[in-house]
């Protein structure tokens, strides 16, 4: 892991009111100043396809250990992969006025490869020591239809990837993670997994009961086996997250892996963060080692002064800022990125 | 494809201009607003759009506009005309919820100099953020005044807990050709920011401050 002095982003702690009044009048200030350049959108990437096609690079450092006249010298390699994600959206329900659901996340939203794009291109990664066999699981919440996140960052979660959301979505959600499957690289990680100090050749089984891959159903815990799932999660309906929580028993099987809690542009309006902040609450005490990692597209000021005010009182509350705002990742943005975890 | 006409557009601005200028002048320049109502919207459920657009010609040319600088910036500000304070004014104010309320009134908008924008909010606290007053930052390498224009020729539409925006768009005292621009470029980015763009727009309306209103759509 980069330590925060070499690197290109800090953690600046939000711990009051004032801090968060001194945040977002630097960010929107930021936000004015770059009016031309700052794209000035809802944040849709595109409303009128049903089809979409991500690509995001990324470049994996693999460690050989070579030995020459018995002494052990280490040599980095660089390979360079490309995700190549086929993501099918639903503009027509999105405009939709009959749902009573909310439709936003029936097509995909640019926060999301912000992120990937800021943890490939930017070394966000590194920040976030979420580089290759680093030891750490996710639960997404609020994934609409988007698989990136899950099929991506999948190559690099430790135990499992869980991604949730309101039922409506949820086929749509399981089709296109089925279709990209294939960018899930675990079943020949072996290099990553002689790096993580492991046997060269053992292969982690992969399944996914809720996409019917690699179906295990004799319900026999395997101990190297990696789970990737599509459930239901509506954190609006209270009563959703019994039945979500009955059907990860096996969150705790690794339990040193940090569990990270990933939500995308899910917050927008005022009635979402009560119970976005109950469920996140609840989720980080899953394990002892947990935060949650908040990807917002900044749009009305008075939703995000909200829901932080509503934060540092359950959560300790870090946001992510470039060290030099003249050439920053976020400086130029209209995104944000918290990281929530315990008091 | 926009679903209002140029031709459409002309002969509303035509009206307003005549109104303003031959049937009953004014004793002040007169803005011209575009008003929004939006429909097939939920603020409660939907993302709430916001965006900001530069217009090729100032629409208030007369707002009135305040730069907090350092030494270097407020002697600037004086010379191009521009309301300044200092970071020994802001001080003077104490924080005092009152005081810094009536400043945020008074200007449409602040600039900053750079250097001073993180300490904006220590020394006023939070009514200018709350007031959706963000001050642009300003380099001391930057054109000051070609920095206030920009600031006063920059329009924001903002979704908030209602179906209807307002914003300006022109003056009475442009020609017709500049303020059709200014009202087809400010239409056609509002709609740009829409979820379901022309089918969230109820209604366009087009007004002087002090004249009768013509609706576009």
């Amino acid at each position: 892991m980069l330590s925060e002095k070499n690197s290109r982003y800090l953690y600046k702690q939000i711990l009051n009111e004032d801090l968060i009044y001194e945040h977002i009048n630097e960010r929107y200030s930021l936000m004015a100043e770059n009016t031309e350049t700052i794209k000035q959108d809802l944040g849709i990437i595109n409303t009128h396809k049903d089809k979409i096609i991500i690509e995001i690079d990324y470049v994996e450092k693999i460690k050989e250990e070579l030995q020459k006249n018995k002494k052990r010298k280490k040599k980095l390699d660089l390979i360079h992969k490309n995700f190549l994600i086929e993501l099918e959206q639903l503009p027509t329900s999105l405009k939709s006025s009959t749902n009573g659901n909310s439709t936003t996340g029936f097509v995909v939203w640019q926060s999301s490869f912000f992120f990937l794009n800021w943890l490939f291109k930017e070394n966000g990664n590194q920040f976030l020591n979420w580089d290759e066999g680093n030891n750490f699981d996710i639960i997404e919440i609020g994934a609409g239809v988007n698989c990136s996140n899950s099929i991506i960052l999948s190559n690099f979660t430790k135990n499992f990837y869980i991604s949730s959301d309101q039922k409506g979505i949820l086929n749509k959600l399981k089709s296109n993670c089925k279709n990209n499957l294939k960018e899930i690289q675990l079943y020949n990680n072996t290099i990553k997994n002689a790096d993580r100090g492991m046997e060269t050749n053992c292969e982690r089984i992969f399944r996914s009961d809720s996409l019917e891959v690699n179906l295990v159903k004799d319900d026999s815990k395997e101990v190297k086996d990696f789970r990737f799932e599509v459930l239901h999660l509506d954190w609006c309906e209270d009563a959703t997250y019994s039945e979500f929580i009955s059907e990860i028993d096996y969150v705790n099987v690794d339990a040193k892996a940090r569990l990270t809690i990933l939500a995308i542009d899910v917050i927008y309006n005022e009635f979402l963060i009560e119970p976005f902040i109950k469920t996140v609450k609840r989720l980080l005490t899953l394990r002892e080692n947990s935060q949650a990692i908040v990807v917002l597209q900044l749009r009305d000021e008075d939703i995000i002064i909200d829901f932080l005010s509503s934060c540092i009182d359950v959560f300790l509350v870090e946001v992510i800022e470039d060290v030099d705002t003249e050439e920053g990742v976020f400086s130029r943005s209209r995104h944000v990125i918290y990281k929530l975890s315990k008091l | 494809m926009s679903k209002i006409s140029t031709s459409q557009v002309r002969e509303n601005v035509k009206e307003i201009l005549k109104y303003s200028n031959e049937t009953k002048q004014r004793n002040f320049l007169e803005t011209v607003e575009l008003q929004v109502g939006l429909k097939n919207y939920d603020p409660q459920r939907d993302k709430r759009f916001s965006g900001s657009l530069r217009l090729p010609s100032t629409p208030r040319p007369n707002m009135a506009v305040c730069i907090f600088g350092d030494a270097f910036d407020v002697d600037r500000a004086k010379s191009i005309g521009c309301d300044a304070m200092s970071v020994d004014d802001l001080k003077k104010l104490n924080k005092n919820k009152k005081l810094i309320k009536k400043l945020a009134k008074k200007y449409t908008a602040f600039v900053a100099s750079d250097v001073l924008i993180k300490q904006v909010p220590r020394l006023l606290g939070p009514q200018l953020s709350k007031a959706g007053k963000f001050p642009t930052p300003v380099s001391h390498n930057d054109d000051l005044y070609a920095k206030v224009t920009e600031v006063k020729s920059t329009i924001k539409f903002q979704l908030k807990k209602v179906l209807c925006l307002a914003v300006a768009v022109g003056n009475v005292e442009m020609d017709e050709d500049t303020l059709v621009n200014q009202i087809l470029m400010s239409v056609n980015f509002l709609v740009s920011l829409l979820k379901k763009n022309w089918q969230n727009v109820g209604s366009l309306v087009i007004k002087s401050s002090m004249g009768p209103s013509y609706r576009l759509y």
